[in-house]
């Protein structure tokens, strides 16, 4: 009864003797057992939206012993997300939704590892965001992730298992292209902005994100343990009027502009096509923008402005290339080192991709600082501005 | 403080290394995964220091293509390794002053004629601590 699925660590981890006593009626079961409960503990999932889908994904991946649990997600909580999202109470409305993840899923298992990355996925950080994952569960809500998820899975070659709903509606699958199609084969190109409306002008029934993450939760342990049949070429669709699931048969498309052979597949930002952008500069409330593109950075250099650079990498990376004038604290120390930094001075703050740094600036505004994020990093920098810096 | 984890293999290769270079200072990246993080592959790079004899450097280029390999096979750098052909493998204070925080440094050296590797990091007064080291 086994099936395709994602390289398991070797040699797995052990069980303690607490885990043992909470993961009991795992472990009597023949398809789990023991070494199935170690597959979970070894294995590593990434949440891409910590929402609707999301919150039950998250609930009951934690609550299986899936090791490592990462979260995309930059969103505060807002009242009207409480209807479904029951990561959360009203106690969190307008705290970030990883920190109140966090938080609760600590609860629910502390054995469990939490990774909050607070950024919002982009063409340049989807691959180092998702390598370090074996299975990304995508509960986005707009058309712009889904398709870089699933580019960035085709390209890394891991599973997607991907879950959408609608009003009434839910869809499920398991997009892998090493194993079937992907999301593309079906949809080869994005839908024109305004054409799909998104969840707050269709609305959507409480209860069935809760339906359709639960079997996300469902696709992703078969796939870490290795059992059953993932729904891989196969799309699940759940009307929760009628109470009916009704599955289509895929095909994978042999043009498929990302998965079939031969294809040379780029990530993309979507959100111009699909029409949903954050504003580029600033929310709606005026506040200062947290990202800068690395030409309009190269532009305020040349204008002399006067701006503290700050590089967050490790010292090791340091010494592959560094922008000149960059004050250099990894980004671990950083908390420890804020005095080095001037709270008068506008900061940028980069390192490799624009992950960490996205880190470090939401601490530094945290703490006062007028701090912005390099985009992309210092690789950006060097694809986009001077190609002379060595890139790793 | 971990120990530092050493295929059997890694311990093999970095040996031999230190043997071949002999007597000039071998170096290299140690690349591994897991948690926690096991060596399982030695990087040997060339020597850049101008006096191999009695130092080692190891070129930007070297280290950006081994991060860049490394990271592609979900692996990481975890620390350096480098030889004292004639002297125990001790720090030496330029290598206390070269090294990083959070990484591994492992010395092959020459001791009472018998050849020992041992592993240090940088504590937190700057000061190197041994790390034991673990073959698997």
């Amino acid at each position: 009864m086994t099936t395709a699925a994602p390289p398991a660590p070797s040699p797995l981890p052990e069980l303690t003797v607490a885990e043992l006593r909470r993961y009991g009626r795992h472990l009597v079961i023949p398809e789990v057992g023991p070494d199935g409960q170690r597959r979970l503990k070894g294995a590593s999932v990434l949440l891409v939206g910590a929402g609707g889908l999301g919150s039950p994904l998250a609930l009951y991946l934690a609550a299986a012993g899936v090791g490592r649990l990462g979260m995309v997600e930059f969103d505060q909580v807002d009242e009207s997300n409480l209807q479904r999202q029951v990561l959360y109470g009203s106690a969190d409305v307008g705290t970030p939704k990883l920190a109140a993840a966090t938080a609760r899923l600590a609860e629910v298992n502390p054995h469990v590892e939490v990774v909050p990355h607070a950024v919002r996925l982009t063409a340049a950080n989807a691959l180092e965001l998702l390598a370090p994952y074996d299975v990304v569960a995508d509960g986005s809500d707009n058309f712009a992730a889904r398709y870089l998820v699933n580019d960035a899975c085709a390209l890394l070659g891991k599973p997607d298992v991907f879950g959408a709903v609608h009003r009434f509606e839910g869809q499920l699958s398991v997009f892998w292209a090493a194993e079937g199609p992907c999301y593309r084969c079906l949809f080869p190109e994005p839908p024109p902005p305004g054409l799909i409306p998104s969840c707050a002008e269709a609305g959507v029934l409480g209860v069935l994100p809760g339906i359709i993450g639960a079997l996300q939760a469902n696709e992703v342990i078969k796939l870490a343990l290795g059992v059953g049949r993932p729904l891989v070429g196969r799309l699940l669709l759940f009307d929760a009027l009628g109470t009916t699931f009704r599955e289509l048969a895929l095909r994978k498309d042999p043009d498929c502009p990302v998965c079939a052979p031969g294809a040379r597949p780029e990530l993309v930002d979507y959100e111009e096509l699909c029409g949903s952008a954050p504003a580029p500069a600033g929310g709606d409330d005026g506040e200062a923008p947290w990202e800068i593109a690395p030409e309009e950075l190269a532009r305020w250099r040349g204008e002399g402005r006067d701006l503290q650079l700050l590089d967050v990498r490790e010292p090791f990376e340091q010494a592959i290339c560094s922008l000149q004038g960059a004050r250099r604290v990894p980004l671990r120390q950083l908390p420890q080192r804020l005095a080095e930094l001037d709270r008068q001075r506008p900061l940028v703050a980069y390192c490799h991709h624009g992950i960490r740094s996205a880190r470090a600036v939401e601490l530094l505004r945290r703490e006062g600082f007028q701090a912005i994020n390099l985009a992309g990093g210092i690789d950006a920098w060097s694809r986009q501005v001077d190609p002379s810096l060595p890139r790793y | 403080m971990g120990p530092l984890r050493l295929s059997s293999h890694a311990l093999a290769t970095l040996q031999a290394h230190a043997a071949a270079e002999r007597p000039r200072e071998c170096c290299g990246i140690l690349v591994g995964a897991g948690s926690p993080p096991a060596v399982d592959e030695v990087v040997a790079v060339t020597n850049r220091h101008p006096h191999p004899r009695g130092g080692y450097t190891i070129a930007a280029a070297d280290l950006a293509a081994t991060l860049r390999a490394a990271r592609q096979r979900r692996r990481r750098v975890l620390g350096f390794y480098h030889s004292h052909p004639q002297s125990p493998a001790r720090p030496s204070e330029a290598d206390r002053a070269a090294a990083w925080d959070g990484m591994s440094y492992c010395i092959v050296g020459e001791c009472a004629e018998r050849s020992e590797v041992r592993s240090w990091r940088r504590g937190a007064a700057g000061e190197m601590v041994e790390q034991p080291v673990e073959v698997a």
